[in-house]
């Protein structure tokens, strides 16, 4: 195999041995693993296809891997055979700034494409937490959200077109550089699609600019409780925040540990919430002529008047003093409101750093990923305690409020097999509670191996049938990304015990 | 003739041409009895619904083949006093010619079984959950039923408003049933503000041609549970399957921004039978050569939206207007020209889901074109 993919590529950019199997054998989500036999580098679209093609010809797996983040096990090559890594698939091919658009390969890292733009005014609006390492193609396979999808949307919103190669190995362009072509929404099952429908090598994406007007304020609670309901009436409020997510208290101890920051004394949950506009969210013909009416700030806010009857500035300001007075409504003990870029990032350090900070807690950490309706959390942050407490493991929670997306993140020791099935056993249970409460087994992570026999909780097997059915118009085989997304796979049943082998 | 008179004078005609209704189809009337629909679709040749023709058609065959419904719809008066009220009239949003081509595809296959024509005959269940911002509604509710309902609660569908009292093209993608809407798919008005259909679902319940009863998504504003199949049915035409139910994500009415179509030419009222209206030609290019198309659009301009960077032209059958690198264009009344897909790659895959969703080619036969 290394010798027939050295001729392909070049022997400098096929990779064996004991060390690499051990390095690829798994993602972010580190419970399951499975060695591959080799991987790969290629370094154009051309060079996947013919390392596909000879995948097929030899009836070898594949699995495509970017920069490894993931947490559901989407780059875990399940039943061994080659991992097609993007590493190298990293330019920037070309920026058009009057359509808004950029085309790169797939291998390259969310930020570095913001990073591009950002002398234009624009930036790449999906932004995972990982988004300086996580790569564009990971994003696209696992419709990566991101702290400000609750107004900017997911991935799938921002993505024009790919190109990708598919499981026998030809090279197709799905979508459209204009956006709502007529036909059936391929693009829509390819982002999101997990790397199980093809391998996309090129993406044009689509540019917002920078918002012109941003206001960051980050607010303290005495209770869970009062944040996750602040919350509900913020979004029945009608004001659409950038983002609105929350940090409880096993963060806030993490992060005070960590970055010595202050919080007040009784705070037991914290919500940053951050609302902004864009000068130019849509191309328009005479978008110069936007007049914007001078605010007074020192005046006193108008409630009844809505958000929209301001202009930019007045608009966000009138939103974040809205939230503002929500939150104090709901018992907050401070709210600090970010008067220059320095203070915003201040505002941010708790949830840009609180998973790192976590590490100061227990030398593992598992973050699950939950969705349920929003006026649930309350109820549903009381659940995870208890079941938290039930299993004798540590959780802490920084999530995506405004989404209604979980991210339980249990602390422990991945060396003592009775943790792991603990923390593995009540994953599955809070999962189980989200989908009773009419939510999903996952917001942001994607299904991967880790929750593909959750699926059945929540679809019948007429339902999975439906999905089974998209994927056969790409994918008729088990070869691209096996076992991954769609439970019981034909093969796939049998290596699931080898996979936990190590943890369990 | 004024509209009410001219709404007298098309429910007359609906009534008398429903006599003449099996000629063409079997009719299945579906109320809440999903099981004998089920039954009934997966017993059938071809199956005309949603979208783009006959299940919303609960008669207007009269208005089809006389001066074609898409035209009667230029106006929303009009269209909103055919509805108000009288049951027997349902909208048809576009492509009247879809039913040409089933009549087409009747006569190829030869088929001895009349094909079937699923409507709905109740107004269809809204379920409102205002404080996550979701409704779950029934696929063939009316959307104006739909915005009335939301707004008691403060909530939209990010469309423009139909109390808005200037008429416009940009807004007709959005009118109907919720199941048309979907289907088609159609550019509106706030399209570059708040995004389009495949955006605000978040799940669908859909019946495929083998009568089953299946959903994709869930009742979440994020989800990436499993593959997004509901998508594959926004902008279908109603080709895979029937949508049964869907799950909106609902938009805060005080947040709703201002559209901002230019109207070039006002769509004339309805008042005569003979009336002719523009023929709608939908464009939308690149926004570096948007310029161009609209100022080789000319006189034949009807609205421009130059957010999206999509123009409404009126082109008769015969004529087109110059196209651009990447650019697409939606027809209505000229069958196989409505959709222009010429990509080999598109064309190959659309048949290959066609095959697997529906391989009979029970559902809309023709709507797609080349499917």
């Amino acid at each position: 195999m290394v010798a027939d993919l050295s001729r392909l590529l070049s022997p400098d950019r096929v990779l064996s041995g004991d060390a690499v199997a051990r390095a690829y054998d798994c993602d972010a989500y580190t419970v399951d693993r499975s060695k591959p036999t080799c991987v790969v580098l290629p370094l154009d679209t051309a060079e996947v296809a013919a390392v596909v093609k000879w995948c097929v010809a030899n009836s070898v797996p594949f699995t495509p891997r970017g920069a490894g983040t993931g947490l559901s096990g989407g780059a875990m090559p399940a039943l061994g055979g080659v991992v097609i890594s993007t590493k190298k698939l990293n330019k920037i091919l070309e920026i058009d700034v009057a359509n808004r658009q950029l085309k790169a390969q797939t291998g390259i890292a969310n930020k570095r494409i913001s990073d591009a733009v950002a002398g234009h005014g624009l930036h790449f609006a999906p932004d995972p937490s990982s988004q300086t390492v996580s790569t564009l193609g990971g994003n696209i396979a696992e419709n990566s959200g991101g702290p400000h999808t609750l107004k900017y949307g997911v991935t799938t919103q921002h993505i024009a077109q790919v190109t990708m190669v598919d499981p026998l190995g030809e090279i197709l362009e799905i979508g459209s550089r204009v956006p709502g072509t007529p036909g059936y929404d391929f693009l829509g099952l390819i982002v999101g699609g997990e790397g199980t429908l093809g391998i996309v090598t090129e993406a044009w994406v689509k540019l917002t600019p920078l918002p012109a007007v941003v206001r960051t304020a980050l607010a303290s609670f005495p209770t869970i409780r009062d944040a996750t309901e602040c919350v509900a009436s913020i979004i029945a409020s009608g004001v659409i925040p950038a983002a609105l997510e929350m940090m409880d208290k096993g963060v806030l101890r993490a992060v005070t540990q960590a970055f010595s920051l202050n919080y007040p004394a009784r705070a037991e949950a914290l919500l940053l919430i951050e609302c902004d506009h864009a000068p130019e969210s849509s191309f328009t013909k005479e978008t110069a002529e936007e007049k914007d009416p001078v605010l007074d700030l020192n005046a006193p806010i108008d409630w009844n008047m809505s958000a929209m009857d301001f202009g930019p500035e007045g608009r966000v300001e009138h939103e974040i003093q809205t939230v503002i007075a929500i939150c104090r409504k709901h018992q907050a003990l401070s709210v600090e409101l970010a008067k220059e870029e320095g203070d915003r990032q201040k505002l941010w350090t708790a949830r840009k750093k609180g998973i790192g900070a976590m590490g100061r807690l227990a030398p593992s950490i598992i973050t699950h990923d939950g969705v349920i309706p929003r006026s649930k959390l309350p109820e549903m942050l009381d659940f995870v305690y208890a079941t938290s407490e039930k299993y004798g493991i540590g959780v802490a929670n920084i999530f995506h409020a405004g989404d209604g997306n979980l991210h339980p993140c249990f602390y422990f020791d991945d060396r003592d097999p009775k943790q792991v099935q603990a923390v593995v056993e009540a994953g599955e249970e809070i999962i189980k509670r989200c989908i009773e409460m009419g939510g999903s087994v996952s917001g942001e992570h994607g299904i991967g191996v880790e929750k593909s026999d959750l699926l059945t909780l929540m679809f019948t097997p007429d339902d999975l049938r439906f999905q089974a059915m998209c994927k056969q118009i790409f994918n008729e085989g088990s070869l691209c990304n096996p076992c991954k997304v769609l439970p019981n796979q034909k093969g796939c049943v049998e290596h699931k015990r080898r996979w936990r082998g190590v943890a369990w | 003739m004024d509209i009410l008179a001219r709404k007298n004078e098309l429910v007359k005609g609906a009534t008398d041409r429903n006599l003449e209704f099996p000629r063409y189809f079997e009719s299945f009337t579906a109320t809440d009895d999903i099981e004998s629909l089920s039954k009934f679709v997966a017993s059938r040749n071809i199956v005309t619904t949603l979208g783009n023709n006959a299940h919303e058609y609960n008669f207007p065959n009269e208005i089809y083949w006389r001066e074609e419904a898409i035209h009667a719809f230029g106006h929303l008066q009009f269209m909103q006093t055919l509805a108000d009220g009288d049951s027997r009239l349902r909208f048809v949003p576009a492509a009247a010619d879809a039913v040409v081509d089933i009549e087409r595809k009747i006569d190829a296959f030869g088929s001895k079984t009349p094909p079937a024509l699923v409507r709905f005959e109740t107004e269809g269940k809204i379920d409102l959950h205002a404080s996550d911002q979701i409704v779950i509604v029934d696929g063939h509710v009316n959307i104006r039923r739909l915005m009335q309902e939301l707004d008691k609660s403060g909530q939209c569908l990010p469309i423009v408003p139909f109390d808005d009292s200037e008429t416009n093209y940009a807004r007709k993608g959005t009118f109907g049933s919720l199941q048309t809407a979907i289907s088609l798919n159609l550019p509106h008005g706030l399209e570059a503000q708040c995004g389009s259909w495949r955006d605000w679902i978040l799940g669908m319940t859909v019946m495929l041609a083998d009568g089953s009863i299946v959903k994709s998504g869930s009742q979440v504003v994020k989800n990436v549970a499993g593959y997004d199949a509901h998508k594959l049915f926004v902008g279908a035409r109603g080709t895979l399957g029937i949508i049964l139910k869907v799950i909106l994500r609902t938009y805060p009415k005080d947040a709703l921004p201002k559209h901002e179509v230019e109207v070039r030419r006002r769509i004339p009222v309805i008042t005569k039978p003979e009336n002719k209206f523009p023929i709608p030609w939908i464009q939308r290019t690149k926004p570096s050569d948007f310029s161009q198309a609209v100022f080789n659009a000319g006189e034949k301009l009807l609205e421009i939206d130059w957010a999206t960077s999509t123009l409404w032209a009126d082109v008769q059958r015969e004529d087109e207007l110059p196209r651009y690198a990447d650019d697409w264009v939606i027809r209505r009344g000229c069958l196989e020209k409505n959709i222009q897909i010429t990509d080999p790659v598109q064309i190959a895959l659309l048949k290959r889901t066609k095959q697997i969703f529906d391989p009979a080619n029970k559902f809309n036969p023709g709507a797609m074109g080349v499917v």
